[in-house]
């Protein structure tokens, strides 16, 4: 057997797995998928700036109240945020950019797997055809990215035992994953403690708000 | 052995991981006791109780005095541990008696899972730092990124740990709210 015909098996059932997420999901919810993940690619491609800018004033904002900025004195808030440096530059911009695009499609893809969208689902043949399209879209758009963990896989290790290339993957994206979580420590380490306090405090009551006064009524 | 940065990183996953299968409604009481007790310990620690009681039980015992390190993260992790088995067996704050549904409950018990595995595993690195790792809990040096985070545990994210009484009370609040 030839490497293309691998290859084409292995598209084929790469396409057939998201023919059959099409055919689970709907029409509506997939067609809504392929939309916003086109649709976004390509804003945020050509508008990203504005996004970027936007993510920035939030940080010089951040700075500002961090600086007493709100109550203090306006000179030494002003030198704060003009000395404060850009959370997005121009070397982490289009991963930036990448990661916006990403949390809408996961978003749009978790709110369109809700049952109340599977009443849409009639029909199925369109359904699977969408799913397809968008797993040829998503090829497009992620194997660039995912190629560069791959290719670090080196092709002899594959050759020798399948298994290693698993192997390989698994190390390589527990790598990753441990190189983002330290480089993450750049981005966290100027926001001051208030700041730290006000997230955890918000996030806690956000999730919490909906339960309140629930625990004693009988299920 | 690797990094201790990566036990953290492991042991604050697992949590996020029981917390996605209990669910928020349960881990949500858990967060309130494990703040309140980084509160207590962060003044005790502040007032140099913990030491002044592991010299009080070394007396006692007739231990070392030169091994009084040990003795206080003894205390302390024996205190802490407790408290987590008792939150996590015992029946606590439950803000509701049943799971919420789908991903956004998955979402929200993972985050909230996260949390008090941070609040757990940060603080007893805190205390092991502090009292010089002892009992040979670290091999060599601290990693940058480990000196980096040391700044950014339970106990010293904040000017003072009691500040965790804050998010803690207005959790205990929103919990008493009908």
């Amino acid at each position: 057997m030839t490497t293309e015909t691998q290859v084409l098996i292995a598209f084929i059932l790469y396409l057939i797995f998201f023919g059959w997420v099409g055919a689970r999901r709907g029409v509506w919810p997939e067609a809504v998928l392929l939309l916003v993940t086109v649709g976004f690619w390509v804003l945020l491609q050509e508008r990203g700036t504005i996004i970027v800018r936007l993510t920035n004033f939030a940080g010089k904002f951040l700075v500002l109240v961090g600086s007493g900025g709100l109550s203090g004195s306006a000179e030494d808030a002003l030198q704060a945020v003009q000395a404060a440096p850009n959370v997005i530059t121009n070397d982490n911009e289009a991963g930036f950019l990448f990661l916006v695009w990403a949390v809408i499609v996961l978003i749009t893809f978790i709110v369109g797997s809700d049952k109340r969208w599977s009443k849409y689902n009639k029909n199925t043949g369109l359904a699977i055809v969408l799913g397809v399209i968008n797993g040829i879209v998503f090829a497009a758009l992620l194997l660039p990215v995912l190629g560069r963990l791959l290719e670090t896989t080196p092709a002899v290790a594959v050759e020798d035992a399948p298994l290693n290339a698993l192997f390989l993957l698994v190390s390589g994206l527990w790598d990753l994953l441990y190189r983002t979580f330290q480089s993450l420590w750049t981005w966290v380490q100027p926001a001051p403690p208030s700041v730290w306090l006000l997230i955890i405090t918000i996030l806690l009551v956000l999730i919490a708000w909906p339960m309140r006064g629930a625990a004693g009524k009988k299920k | 052995m690797g990094p201790i940065e990566v036990l953290f990183y492991t042991v604050v996953l697992i949590f996020g991981f029981i917390g996605m299968v209990r669910g928020s409604n349960r881990e949500l009481g858990n967060s309130i006791i494990l703040m309140y007790v980084v509160a207590i310990l962060g003044i005790a620690d502040e007032r140099g109780w913990s030491e002044r009681s592991a010299q009080q039980i070394s007396s006692i015992f007739g231990a070392d005095v030169a091994r009084i390190n040990e003795a206080a993260f003894i205390l302390l992790a024996i205190i802490f541990i407790v408290v987590i088995v008792v939150t996590y067996q015992g029946k606590t704050f439950d803000f509701s008696n049943s799971k919420a549904d789908g991903c956004l409950g998955l979402a929200s018990g993972f985050a909230i899972g996260i949390l008090n595995g941070y609040l757990i595993a940060g603080t007893l690195w805190y205390y092991a730092d502090k009292y010089q790792y002892p009992f040979n809990l670290l091999s060599g040096a601290l990693t940058p990124t480990g000196q980096a985070m040391i700044a950014f545990l339970p106990a010293t994210i904040f000017p003072n740990a009691s500040y965790w009484a804050i998010p803690a009370t207005i959790l205990m609040i929103v919990r008493v709210i009908r």
